[in-house]
């Protein structure tokens, strides 16, 4: 619970102290990029502090490609 | 952004620790997990057809001067395909550069600090890694550059002082892999070893300062880490034996660990360590650097840096999520890698290699039918 604040004040200094920077710059994309990603990031890592299982990215890539690698296990057999 | 270029020198060095990388630490492991005390030989195989990958990187980079390779993709593919291959391709360096600080934190866990989570090894790491990024590719290939005579240093010192040791029967009796093993083992080596150097296409042609003398050095590099790699493999199979490799997660700590002269120095396999860090260090930094500079190239955003930390953050929470043990990590490893890599580092090349060379047929048919096609109009007038 403590990691989970930690991260959010982190990333509330991070969005202080940057979009006014990119807002200067009046790169709008940039902003809006910056904004999502940092989001994310948050929301992942205050998902882990909080102990919730987040299923691993990869898990996606294994279940695609498990049929290649059938097909070409069954080919060098 | 003000452009960044490296010498071929730095670019040398870089690809030598790149492709030294991760596969210090797991290829002994799992190469001789498939072809036993023949995994050597694999492993020299592997070596020399990595030569004919680079060839096809350097043919593709030569094709497009002045681009990198997530330019590239959007140039030969058009935009819309362009970015859908991009954005595949730097979701797969991005999520190998959550796997390497997974890595190292789960090696400096198991290994050297077991009460320490793994969080706290991902985040000094991916601090540094983020500096790195920030301050651009210069600062960074100088890095290298301090690095790299200590990292050889070590190395020589290893092997010196671990052949004490060694004991022939071993390797013997040599040539008994099954062919499907062979290829296994071939496979999942060339698979961390030479693929990902595709990732250095991003600096080659645009960010080198002398090209034919960096691809030279592109050649040089890969095999002074292969050199490396190899020895390694066969020290591993000589001291601790095939069946010992095969079954520890990280067999060139073992390996440290074994070195006793005159029982005296002994356990100084912490600073053995220094090398696997080191390398994992350049490869780190490559796949987080092409990330981020990739997104930004795709989304059309002048200034990279200010992705930098967010990206970071990701990735410090991608290295917690993306292996929830260390068998999951095995097995995507060995199993699933070696073909999602080769979709994207060999197919994806040479499907752009293809497309450029029928664009420039084209291109160089109309040039030729234009000027006839204006004389027969003038004919026609006449």
């Amino acid at each position: 619970m403590v990691l989970a604040v930690a991260i959010l004040i982190i990333a509330i200094i991070v969005a202080l102290v940057f979009i006014p920077k990119l807002k200067k710059q009046q790169d709008r994309k940039a902003i809006i990029v910056f904004s999502f990603l940092l989001f994310i990031g948050t929301a992942l890592n205050m998902g882990i502090a909080l102990k919730i299982h987040i299923p691993s990215p990869l898990d996606l890539i294994t279940f695609i490609f498990t049929p290649i690698r059938d097909y070409i296990v069954s080919f060098t057999k | 952004m003000e452009k960044e270029i490296i010498s071929s020198r730095q670019f040398t060095i870089v690809t030598f620790l790149y492709s030294i990388g991760t596969a210090i630490l797991i290829i002994p492991s799992s190469i001789t997990g498939a072809a036993k005390q023949d995994a050597w030989i694999a492993a020299s195989i592997g070596v020399l057809l990595s030569l004919l990958v680079l060839k096809l990187f350097l043919t593709l980079a030569n094709q497009t001067p002045s681009l990198n390779f997530i330019e590239a993709n959007e140039k030969i593919l058009g935009r819309f395909f362009g970015k859908i291959t991009a954005i595949c391709f730097l979701i797969m360096t991005f999520l190998s550069a959550g796997e390497l600080l997974y890595f190292i934190g789960i090696f400096m866990k198991t290994e050297v600090m077991p009460e320490t989570p793994t969080l706290a090894f991902a985040l000094l790491f991916s601090i540094l890694i983020m500096y790195a990024a920030y301050l651009g590719i210069e600062t960074f290939a100088r890095s290298a550059e301090i690095l790299f005579p200590l990292f050889i240093f070590i190395f020589i010192f290893f092997v010196i002082s671990i052949t004490p040791q060694i004991t022939f029967e071993n390797i013997q009796p040599l040539l008994e892999a099954t062919k499907a093993s062979m290829f296994y083992s071939i496979a999942r080596f060339m698979s961390i070893f030479s693929f990902p150097l595709i990732v250095l296409l991003m600096l080659y042609p645009t960010g080198v300062n002398v090209q034919p003398s960096a691809q030279k050095g592109l050649y040089i590099g890969a095999i002074l880490g292969g050199i490396v790699l190899v020895t390694l493999i066969v020290l591993s199979i000589l001291v601790l034996g095939p069946e010992n490799t095969a079954s520890r997660t990280f067999p060139s700590y073992a390996l440290a660990q074994r070195i006793s002269i005159g029982n005296f120095l002994q356990r100084i396999e912490i600073i053995m360590a220094f090398m696997w860090i080191t390398s994992i260090y350049i490869r780190t930094f490559m796949y987080f650097y092409t990330t981020v500079v990739g997104l930004a190239q795709i989304l059309k955003i002048k200034d990279h840096r200010p992705l930098i930390i967010p990206m970071g953050i990701i990735v410090i929470g991608l290295s917690q999520i993306v292996h929830p043990d260390i068998v999951h990590s095995t097995n995507y490893n060995n199993e699933i890698w070696p073909i999602f890599s080769f979709i994207f580092t060999i197919l994806l090349p040479i499907l752009l290699l293809i497309v450029v060379v029928i664009r420039n047929r084209k291109s160089k048919a109309q040039k030729n039918e234009t000027p006839q096609q204006e004389t027969e109009d003038d004919n026609q007038k006449v």
